[in-house]
């Protein structure tokens, strides 16, 4: 459910290492089910851009109670992803996107008590411009 | 005292969602209505589960002071999955239910609503833990499940054993769906069935054709998929006789009032509301008739949202059923 919304708008940039390298990108999403859950409810994301797949081995999930690689969060039972809230996904890809513009496919599954409720978002968004610029440089 | 009219707060939850609602806001909206039942999600609307702190729960009951609500029930999750390589212990989940019941009893809510997943041995372990908060603990009777069916007996059996001060149901009114869903039917035209076969299912379903039958017809027209997910989805629609509500009288604590869709003239074609409400005032029941639009889910590929509005047609079908 919400399937149009999980991608969300903002929040679309290549991530500068404190060493000055690029690092990788980031998105937001928005969760896909009725309220918010237990981090380690959090079962798969799949993330697509241009083609390319990214896993839970390369993406990190950041909310307000706490930050962690996917492939660590089947653990965290007590940290919590708020229904009203956006989550930061990073995703490690040394140098990062070399377009503007890119073609996001999420597939996200939460792990409910009666089953899983998945998500899945198509969307064309634009890299923050001055974070492009260090791909330049 | 009669039946009283109430909502669950879940039927604003795309506002919310979109941030065009916050809590006081579908609060508000409860009171616009003229009800008085506030029915929550705590996992939907209060961040600060499952510790709510004291200036929290100081707003929430300013609220209810200031639009005249009261908290009724409140909608647990017993997350027997929490964890992927692994079903939660029966203590584990034991602690989670005294966590939720603890948290109802923080909101004032008399009721907390369990889904059909909790086991029944959790229950019982549950009811001196209820007694303690003083909330009660509702089994939900949610579609695809029918209380006429053996599915129910552990409980019964429960409720034979030990009474009913504590443990109980909560019926939800999916299970007097009289006809297929008109939006579920569309939804799944648009997500790619066949108009043409998706009617003829609908209307093998309503003429009592059986589904392997319509299978093989469909079959031949070239269904598809999303066709045969309809077929599932049409011969799921669970219809149970009012009446069958008669013989729990005695412990039906709250009533998901569960809606798709309603019309612009306050009726609901699909779900029975006249002959449900006609055995509740039959059976004497007084408790709350707590309003859960669920049309939301289906439509927002489409359609925007006015939960509001839909959840105030449902309300004035309320008025005239229950006067």
């Amino acid at each position: 459910m919400f399937d149009q919304y999980l991608i969300c708008d903002d929040g679309f940039c290549n991530v500068i290492s404190e060493t000055g390298h690029i690092e990788g990108f980031e998105l937001k999403i928005r969760i896909p089910y009725y309220r918010g859950v237990a981090l380690s409810l959090v079962d798969n994301i799949v993330i697509k851009v241009n083609g390319e797949t990214f896993t839970n081995d390369v993406i990190r999930f950041t909310v307000k109670s706490g930050s962690y690689m996917m492939s660590e969060m089947s653990t965290v039972g007590d940290r919590r992803w708020d229904f009203d809230e956006s989550a930061t996904l990073k995703v490690y890809k040394p140098g990062g996107l070399l377009y503007i513009d890119a073609l996001i496919d999420l597939t996200i599954s939460i792990r409910a008590p009666y089953g899983m409720f998945q998500g899945h978002c198509e969307k064309v968004l634009t890299l923050d411009k001055d974070k492009i610029l260090a791909v330049k440089e | 005292m009669g039946i009283k009219r109430g909502v669950s707060l879940y039927s604003y939850q795309n506002e919310y969602f979109l941030h065009l609602m916050n809590l006081e806001d579908c609060i508000k909206a409860v009171s616009d209505l003229g009800a008085t039942g506030v029915e929550i999600l705590p996992e939907q609307m209060i961040n600060e589960f499952p510790r709510l702190s004291n200036s929290f729960l100081d707003k929430w009951f300013g609220w209810m002071e200031k639009y005249n609500t009261t908290p009724t029930c409140m909608d647990g999750f017993l997350d027997t999955l929490l964890y992927k390589n692994r079903i939660l212990a029966d203590d584990e989940l034991v602690d989670l239910m005294e966590r939720d019941l603890r948290v109802a009893s923080e909101l004032g809510c008399f009721v907390l609503r369990t889904l059909c997943t909790t086991p029944v041995r959790i229950i019982e372990r549950s009811l001196p833990i209820a007694a303690k908060y003083g909330v009660k603990i509702g089994l939900e009777i949610h579609p695809p499940l029918d209380i006429e069916s053996s599915w129910f007996d552990p409980y019964q059996d429960l409720i034979d054993r030990q009474g009913h001060e504590w443990f109980g149901i909560i019926p939800d009114m999916g299970i007097f769906e009289k006809v297929p869903s008109r939006v579920h039917q569309e939804r799944a035209i648009r997500d790619g069935a066949n108009r043409k076969i998706v009617e003829y299912i609908t209307e093998s379903y309503l003429n009592k054709i059986p589904k392997e039958k319509v299978r093989s017809e469909i079959e031949k027209m070239g269904a598809n998929s999303f066709d045969y997910g309809w077929l599932e989805r049409a011969y799921r629609t669970l219809y149970t006789d009012p009446q069958a509500l008669k013989k729990h009288k005695d412990y039906i604590f709250h009533i998901h009032g569960k809606f798709y869709d309603m019309l612009p003239d306050y009726t609901d074609d699909c779900i029975d509301y006249e002959g449900v409400i006609a055995v509740l005032k039959e059976i004497g029941y007084d408790g709350y008739l707590s309003s859960e639009y669920e049309g939301n889910r289906v439509i927002e590929d489409a359609y925007p949202v006015d939960s509001v509005e839909q959840v105030r047609r449902q309300h004035e079908m309320f008025k005239r059923l229950l006067a």
